[in-house]
């Protein structure tokens, strides 16, 4: 913006200067004029002294609209900043809250300016602020505490918060900043993972003390000899159901799937001779374990002494839901044929116990069992209700 | 005479286990209940001595029995998977931690 300047010599002799220079912002609304440049227009004497003093307000005038503009981008930063950014005099009166306080807290920033932070404190958490605001006094930045904040609703919030002294343009603390980052989902996942822990160790110790039952029972029931293979076909079935159940999220096991998944001791060729039919529900975890460690006593029983001990002997698995007015149940029947003829067994061992006892805790049904000479046969009739998944 | 004992455990085979080593120790087993419900039947309608109590029956926690139990100053074990220090309502009663040798459960002064 260039212009002409009349000046007068203390002579009073009148020069002519052309100036030139432009508008500059000294705040939201103040503007002033800034001469950059000045050229004398007719010869005379050198203001020499002028000139250094406009360049002195020339530079003073940058620095403060520098200022300015950084003190605007440093407030849109702690306007626009996710974590609340409170400050506060020695005495812990509130100085400045920002939007995100505001969100956090659920108090405008009239409701607190001025007034002592302790609102926003959990009673066992005053001392430990009075204590990290005195560090701040001495000059020193606390880093990422986890503390608590009570909001304006009386609900609490898990924060972290870094607390750093304010000094003034002469090096004195004259108050106390105060950044607070929600970590309310960090808490949780903690907490969810530490209750899963908790889990973890609660299932695997009934789970050993399940196999500890097995091999106590195993170990009364049969020789040295056939202990080990018999321990851990048992242990392999039981592995092989709770894999079913650690895919489904420990939430359902297809009954097929299961029933299938409990033979593994038994050959392709054998397995040729084994049909599952029928409907496919879901078991919940409890009803699949107890299920699936029958299914797997009487695949040994049939593979020792029943259809599947001979060439040409057959099992059908038949499961079925059964709805029938007020009646909703599932029955799973295990039928032989074609295997020696069938005989009572002199002794009840563990097996026995598995596919009775076991099996009707397990689902609070009801089992029968048919020694029938032309095939063995054993049903389980359980409430679908506990048992089964929808 | 045997002295009547109800086993409180959902896990069947860990219930038959200690059944069989408590009736080896000559203890007479009135019965076993594998939830809550049939559990506080058992012990309001049978006269029992002492009760094996599993922590957690069916995911939901066994303080109800345990308080029923107290009121009735009938003596029980707890048998958990969790920390004893996991679980304040055991306060002092005795308690096994899972895996557990059954054997244990006869050494109690209430079983013998």
């Amino acid at each position: 913006m260039p212009g002409k300047l009349r000046l007068s010599d203390k002579n009073g002799e009148s020069i002519i200067w052309s100036a030139s220079g432009g508008r500059i912002a000294l705040g939201s609304d103040r503007l002033g004029f800034v001469i950059l440049r000045l050229r004398k227009q007719s010869p005379s004497l050198v203001f020499g002294e002028l000139n250094k003093k406009i360049g002195q307000l020339n530079a003073e005038l940058r620095s403060r609209a520098e200022l300015a503009r950084s003190a605007a981008h440093l407030a849109a930063v702690v306007k626009s900043s996710a974590d609340a950014i409170i400050t506060k005099d020695l005495d812990g009166r509130v100085t400045s809250w920002n939007s995100a306080a505001e969100r956090m807290f659920g108090y405008a920033s009239h409701e607190v300016i001025g007034q002592p932070i302790s609102k926003l404190l959990p009673p066992d958490r005053v001392e430990e602020e009075a204590s990290l605001i005195e560090n701040a006094r001495f000059g020193q930045q606390i880093q990422s505490v986890d503390t608590a904040r009570i909001r304006k609703d009386g609900t609490a919030i898990d924060v972290s918060v870094t607390i750093s002294p304010i000094f003034d343009s002469s090096g004195e603390i004259v108050g106390v900043s105060s950044i607070a980052h929600d970590i309310t989902q960090r808490k949780q996942s903690e907490e969810h993972t530490r209750l899963l822990m908790r889990e973890v160790n609660h299932r695997s110790k009934n789970l050993l003390a399940v196999v500890q039952s097995i091999a106590r029972q195993t170990a009364g029931d049969t020789g040295p000899e056939e202990f080990t293979r018999s321990f851990l076909d048992r242990l392999q079935a039981l592995s092989a159901c709770q894999d079913l159940l650690i895919e489904s999220d420990w939430k359902a096991v297809n009954i097929h799937d299961l029933v299938v998944s409990q033979m593994s001791h038994l050959t392709d060729k054998i397995l040729q001779r084994v049909f599952v039919e029928g409907d496919r529900f879901k078991l919940n975890a409890s009803a699949a374990q107890g299920i699936g460690m029958a299914v797997h006593e009487l695949a040994t029983n049939a593979l020792k002494y029943g259809a599947l001990s001979n060439a040409t002997g057959k099992v059908h698995i038949i499961c079925t839901r059964v709805k029938c007015g007020k009646t909703n149940d599932i029955k799973i029947v295990w039928k032989e044929q074609g295997g020696p003829p069938v005989k009572q067994p002199a002794k009840t061992g563990f097996g026995r116990t598995v596919i009775e006892r076991m099996v009707t805790m397990a689902v609070n049904g009801l089992v029968d069992l048919d020694y029938n000479i032309d095939g063995f046969k054993w049903q389980l009739v359980a409430p679908a209700d506990g048992t089964v998944v929808e | 005479m045997k002295k009547r004992v109800l086993i409180v455990e959902d896990e069947p085979l860990i219930a038959l286990d200690v059944e069989t080593t408590l009736q080896a120790a000559g203890s007479n087993v009135i019965g076993i209940a594998g939830d809550i419900n049939a559990a506080m039947k058992l012990i309001e309608s049978e006269c029992i001595d002492f009760v094996i109590l599993d922590a957690e029956l069916r995911g939901r926690s066994a303080e109800p029995v345990a308080k029923l139990l107290r009121q009735r100053e009938i003596p029980f074990i707890v048998v958990t998977g969790y920390g004893s220090n996991q679980l304040e309502w055991i306060g002092d009663a005795p308690h096994i931690q899972k895996p557990f040798d059954s054997q244990k459960i006869a050494h109690f002064d209430f079983v013998k």
